[in-house]
């Protein structure tokens, strides 16, 4: 249907006007995967801060008053369960409510404590909000036509529209927040470079290009306002619906997209600390700005050789399925939930970290009720990829957790926390604890020892004090 | 381009598509109230959250914080920030985050020994100009108060 014969005016087509259904797929697909993964890769680490001494303060007065003191196991816990929605969401099952689900449960995660202040966190659960608005395109709807000249079908994608305009607001105010003085006279970005890797490259620059020592920072800082100020216009301009085949606004569009790159890269290479930001930034300005044939290739190429193997199996599996009574059904998918919970049950204790169990066993739960809901639609396969859904998760935690640093950064972290707050007990424990899953040549023996010998000194003066 | 896929298709006008725009805005108002709040003076300068200024001049501060209790044999204690808290409290304590910082002088308040808390910031500049000293002080409630407070 075109905006027009939608009844469509100039304002609603800004929101409702078709955008390519590839876009609205990638971003509810990729971006509950990437939070997944950021979730459990880069955040549980940092689980073993929260509560310590007693001490939190939320992000918002009435969350204060309705949660219990935030402690490792419940943000561990929490963040287990958004790496499982996540992978449940990227996967398409559980439909929109997983994805609502995983925006409550990372909101919470970020609200429950200022230890977390990264402002893309708050920003990503706008993005999973926006992503979880609008139609769900499947994958069976942007998978259309030969591979060499795709179709690119088209779908009213508000919540895409939405997340464009967000990025708007992002990048304009950031750009707003660096007119102030102190980064206008690249002060800011002098500190910022003084720090990280670049120092040394700058430095020789501004003696190559003879000039004064501020001179070049200043540039750098003014260029840096300069190309958010231009990809805040470009994703104003991509609002326009429907998009004209105007070269004047493809190459707006380019240069946004290589702006962004190009900034981005820039800011990892300064060495900041801020997570998987660049990422998700590239990520979401692929996903908005990037030709959408270009967007619709890459998932030809990987997605459509398993989906249509996938297509043939059910076609297979399908008439056996359908023979079946009402009650062989039903007891065959209370026996796949009992498998995948078996299965995520188990996971959850060989993650060997706080809450995991836990969460596990609630994301089991809601695969369960998934999977009961679909098979009462008479969604058997649906149900049935329920059941997948949560054995992939257990898989990929399990794998994740043994492949990575996980579990030593969180207990080292811990240890390192522990000694410094003189509970040495806590801290032998962790280190211990961190020692099993050390990565080699990153033993922390040295660190265990001391903590040891802090524990024995602290116990004499005990024994010391209470003898006679 | 093709057009819509059916399912695709935008919500039917009346109250489908009121609701869809009544999201639309609702979000985006979330989004842009945290800068206008800010801009607008109704929020402490320390606190730049929600506001998207990402590594603003504020936030490039270097801080010293100590903070020091009186306690009812009159005499002054300092409390040692790396002890008392977790490091990442410590840092928010330093760059003078006030919910932090009421938290934290509540939290000392707590001790029945303690009767006032001061917490003392010296923050300099990016450019390496001194910013003025602020204190934040705290005078704690009697004990048979805070006894009172807690039982109810």
């Amino acid at each position: 249907m075109s905006p027009e014969r939608a009844g469509l005016g100039p304002w609603d087509r800004v929101w409702f006007g078709p955008v390519p259904a590839v876009r609205v797929l990638w971003l509810q697909r990729l971006v509950p995967l990437a939070v997944a993964l950021d979730a459990w890769l880069l955040m549980i680490p940092h689980g073993g801060r929260y509560g310590v001494g007693g001490f939190n303060v939320a992000h918002f007065a009435w969350l204060e008053a309705l949660q219990p003191l935030p402690s490792p196991a419940l943000y561990v816990g929490l963040l287990t369960l958004v790496g499982a929605l996540g992978l449940a969401a990227a996967l398409g099952v559980g439909g929109r409510a997983s994805l609502l689900l995983l925006l409550v449960t990372y909101t919470w995660s970020w609200a429950m404590s200022l230890l977390d202040s990264y402002q893309h966190h708050y920003f990503l659960s706008l993005v999973l909000a926006a992503a979880a608005l609008g139609p769900r395109p499947t994958l069976r709807d942007v998978l259309r036509g030969p591979l060499r000249r795709p179709e690119v079908p088209c779908v009213s994608g508000w919540g895409l529209a939405l997340l464009t305009a967000m990025l708007v607001v992002l990048y304009a105010f950031t750009a707003v927040t660096k007119l102030e003085e102190g980064w206008r006279d690249g002060q800011v970005l002098t500190r910022l470079i003084e720090t990280g890797p670049l120092a040394e490259p700058l430095t020789e620059l501004t003696r190559a290009l003879a000039l004064a020592p501020d001179q070049l920072a200043t540039w750098l800082a003014r260029g840096v306002v300069a190309a958010q100020v231009l990809i805040a216009f470009g994703y104003l301009a991509s609002l326009w619906r429907p998009m004209p085949h105007r070269l004047s606004l493809r190459v707006l569009r380019a240069l946004t997209l290589a702006t962004v790159v190009a900034f981005h890269m820039g800011a990892e290479r300064l060495g900041l600390r801020i997570g998987w930001f660049s990422g998700y930034a590239v990520g979401l300005a692929i996903v908005v700005l990037a030709p959408p044939r270009l967007l619709t290739l890459p998932t030809q190429l990987v997605l459509q050789p398993p989906a249509r193997l996938l297509d043939r199996l059910m076609a297979r599996v399908r008439r056996p399925l359908r023979r079946l009574t009402p009650s062989w059904r039903w007891a065959l998918v209370l026996g796949a939930a009992v498998v995948a919970r078996l299965l995520l049950h188990r996971a959850g204790r060989a993650a060997d970290l706080p809450g995991a169990a836990d969460a596990l066993d609630l994301f089991a739960a809601w695969m369960a009720l998934v999977m009961m809901l679909q098979l009462a639609r008479d969604r058997l396969l649906a149900a049935a990829s329920a059941a997948l859904a949560a054995a992939l998760v257990a898989v990929t935690l399990t794998q994740g957790l043994e492949r990575s640093t996980v579990r030593f950064d969180y207990y080292r972290f811990v240890g390192r926390d522990a000694m410094r707050v003189g509970d040495y007990e806590a801290s032998v424990a962790a280190y211990e604890r961190a020692e099993r899953y050390a990565p080699e040549g990153q033993s922390r023996a040295r660190q265990l020892e001391r903590a040891r010998q802090a524990l024995a000194r602290e116990e004499a003066r005990n024994a010391r004090a209470l003898s006679p | 381009m093709s057009s819509p896929t059916p399912d695709g298709a935008p919500p039917r006008a009346g109250w489908p598509r009121l609701a869809a725009t009544a999201a639309i805005v609702i979000l985006l108002g979330l989004q842009l109230a945290g800068p206008l709040h800010y801009y607008a003076g109704g929020r402490d300068p320390s606190d730049e959250r929600f506001a998207w200024r990402m590594f603003s001049a504020r936030r490039a501060w270097q801080c010293q914080a100590v903070a020091v209790e009186r306690l009812e044999t009159g005499a002054a204690r300092q409390v040692r920030l790396g002890r008392a808290l977790h490091p990442a409290w410590a840092g928010a304590l330093r760059l003078g985050r006030t919910p932090v910082v009421d938290a934290f002088l509540t939290d000392r308040c707590d001790a029945p020994e303690v009767v006032s808390v001061e917490l003392k910031r010296k923050c300099v500049r990016a450019d390496g100009e001194q910013v003025p000293l602020v204190v934040h002080a705290r005078a704690c409630a009697p004990w048979a108060d805070r006894l009172a407070e807690a039982s109810r």
